[in-house]
């Protein structure tokens, strides 16, 4: 009996083990990758320094939280970092993107107005 | 779906301004809603925002186990947080999507904007050049009009130069031809043609049906003895015959105008017998039509 309540006992503190180190590994991954997502926003000088700010906050927080041992905390933080940082590179390429479409727009106008002043030319060279 | 969306939106809106009585929506729901409104603007390409979504479903999965877990659990805030951000950033990648079609859309229409300004642009070239090639052979063919004309004409002159004789003199001046017929071939006093003046007449006649842009104006003339009177008569008189003649010889009408001068318009002095002489002619002043016209 001693001997089964000594092999479930092992087999518990196995399991927790090994959902503990889970856990730890899923921060370790999310931290991670909130760290390579901060390196890459950090190549773009034009992101919103507020979201950048709150971002690097988050990440500091989710670090804290790990240490404490929250782990499930600290992941979801980590995970909230890292998405203010993808906002803030989205949001500057929507930027970049809205200026070459309103660049790009003008410019077709301006084709129109050509095609238009050279279509009036031709009228007026066969009318004659 | 869409409309669904609208109408759970409204009911959340709805539930919202009545929060005190009615009751407030889940954090599932929410994140759920959020999502699912993110997923309706999205363009068919967004793959990045597709891919976005997914993972903000996978966030919805973790809150839901959470919340039924524990719906007092103290990370249900941050993944509901996280659940908003993931719809925000599918929602403005989509955007950015849809305006790179947009950017897509505008460079074909700008190829084909150029292409049609391309073939205008021909087309304004075609029709140039072919005016230009229409007024070059315009220019070539009046050339050669002109060069036609003053080869007939010379050629005419050529063949009334050989009338000169004794009696018709052949000049020229800014009138034209004249041709200038002495008295002597007309009887004394009177208007009759005699035989040598109609050889000369018939002789000018058929030049005049060869060439067909001369015209001629007949002049009568005369010296200042006898009464003016007579002197116009006369010279009207001789002017018409010779016309006549001419007319007869098979010369058009309208190529030919006859006129009595009298001893209005003397070409030598008519005091002496000479003088006298030279006053008493008919003139057949021919002109150029063709260069009348221009």
């Amino acid at each position: 009996m001693k001997a089964k309540i000594f092999a479930c006992s092992i087999s518990l503190a196995l399991v927790a083990l090994t959902g503990c180190s889970s856990s730890q590994t899923a921060v370790n991954r999310s931290l991670g990758q909130a760290e390579a997502t901060r390196i890459l926003a950090s190549e773009n000088t034009n992101l919103d320094s507020k979201l950048t700010a709150s971002a690097n906050s988050k990440l500091d927080a989710a670090r804290a939280l790990k240490e404490d041992g929250k782990t499930e905390e600290a992941q979801a933080m980590a995970e909230q970092g890292e998405l203010e940082l993808r906002l803030a590179i989205a949001k500057s390429e929507n930027e970049s993107v809205k200026n070459e479409d309103k660049k790009l727009q003008e410019a077709l106008n301006a084709d129109e107005e050509r095609k238009a002043l050279y279509q009036s030319i031709l009228d007026k060279e066969t009318k004659k | 779906m869409k409309t669904k969306n609208i109408l759970t939106l409204s009911a959340l809106v709805a539930s919202m301004s009545f929060a005190a009585d009615a009751p407030s929506i889940s954090p599932v729901d929410h994140c759920k809603l959020a999502l699912d409104n993110a997923k309706t603007t999205l363009p068919a390409n967004a793959i990045s925002a597709r891919s976005t979504l997914a993972e903000g479903y996978g966030a919805l999965n973790q809150l839901e186990m959470v919340y039924a877990d524990d719906d007092d659990s103290d990370l249900i805030p941050t993944l509901v947080e996280n659940c908003s951000k993931y719809a925000e950033l599918a929602k403005l990648q989509g955007e950015t999507q849809a305006l790179r079609n947009h950017i897509a859309e505008n460079w074909d229409k700008r190829a084909a904007t150029n292409r049609t300004i391309e073939a205008i642009q021909e087309q304004i070239g075609a029709a140039r050049s072919g005016k230009v090639s229409d007024l070059e052979a315009e220019k070539q063919a009046i050339k050669a009009q002109k060069d036609k004309l003053e080869a007939s004409k010379n050629e005419a002159m050529d063949k009334l130069n050989a009338l000169q004789s004794q009696m018709i003199q052949v000049t020229k001046d800014a009138r034209g031809i004249i041709l200038s017929m002495s008295d002597i071939l007309f009887d004394v006093g009177r208007a009759t043609l005699k035989t040598d003046l109609m050889t000369s007449l018939a002789k000018i006649a058929g030049i005049l049906s060869v060439y067909q842009q001369f015209d001629v104006s007949i002049e009568g003339n005369t010296d200042n003895t006898g009464s003016e009177e007579f002197n116009m008569t006369l010279s009207q008189q001789r002017a018409e015959n010779v016309m006549n003649f001419l007319v007869e010889q098979g010369i058009a009408e309208t190529r030919l105008t006859a006129k009595g001068l009298g001893m209005t318009m003397p070409i030598a002095d008519n005091s002496t017998k000479e003088g006298r002489q030279k006053n008493r002619r008919v003139d057949l002043v021919i002109t150029d039509r063709t260069q009348k016209v221009k």
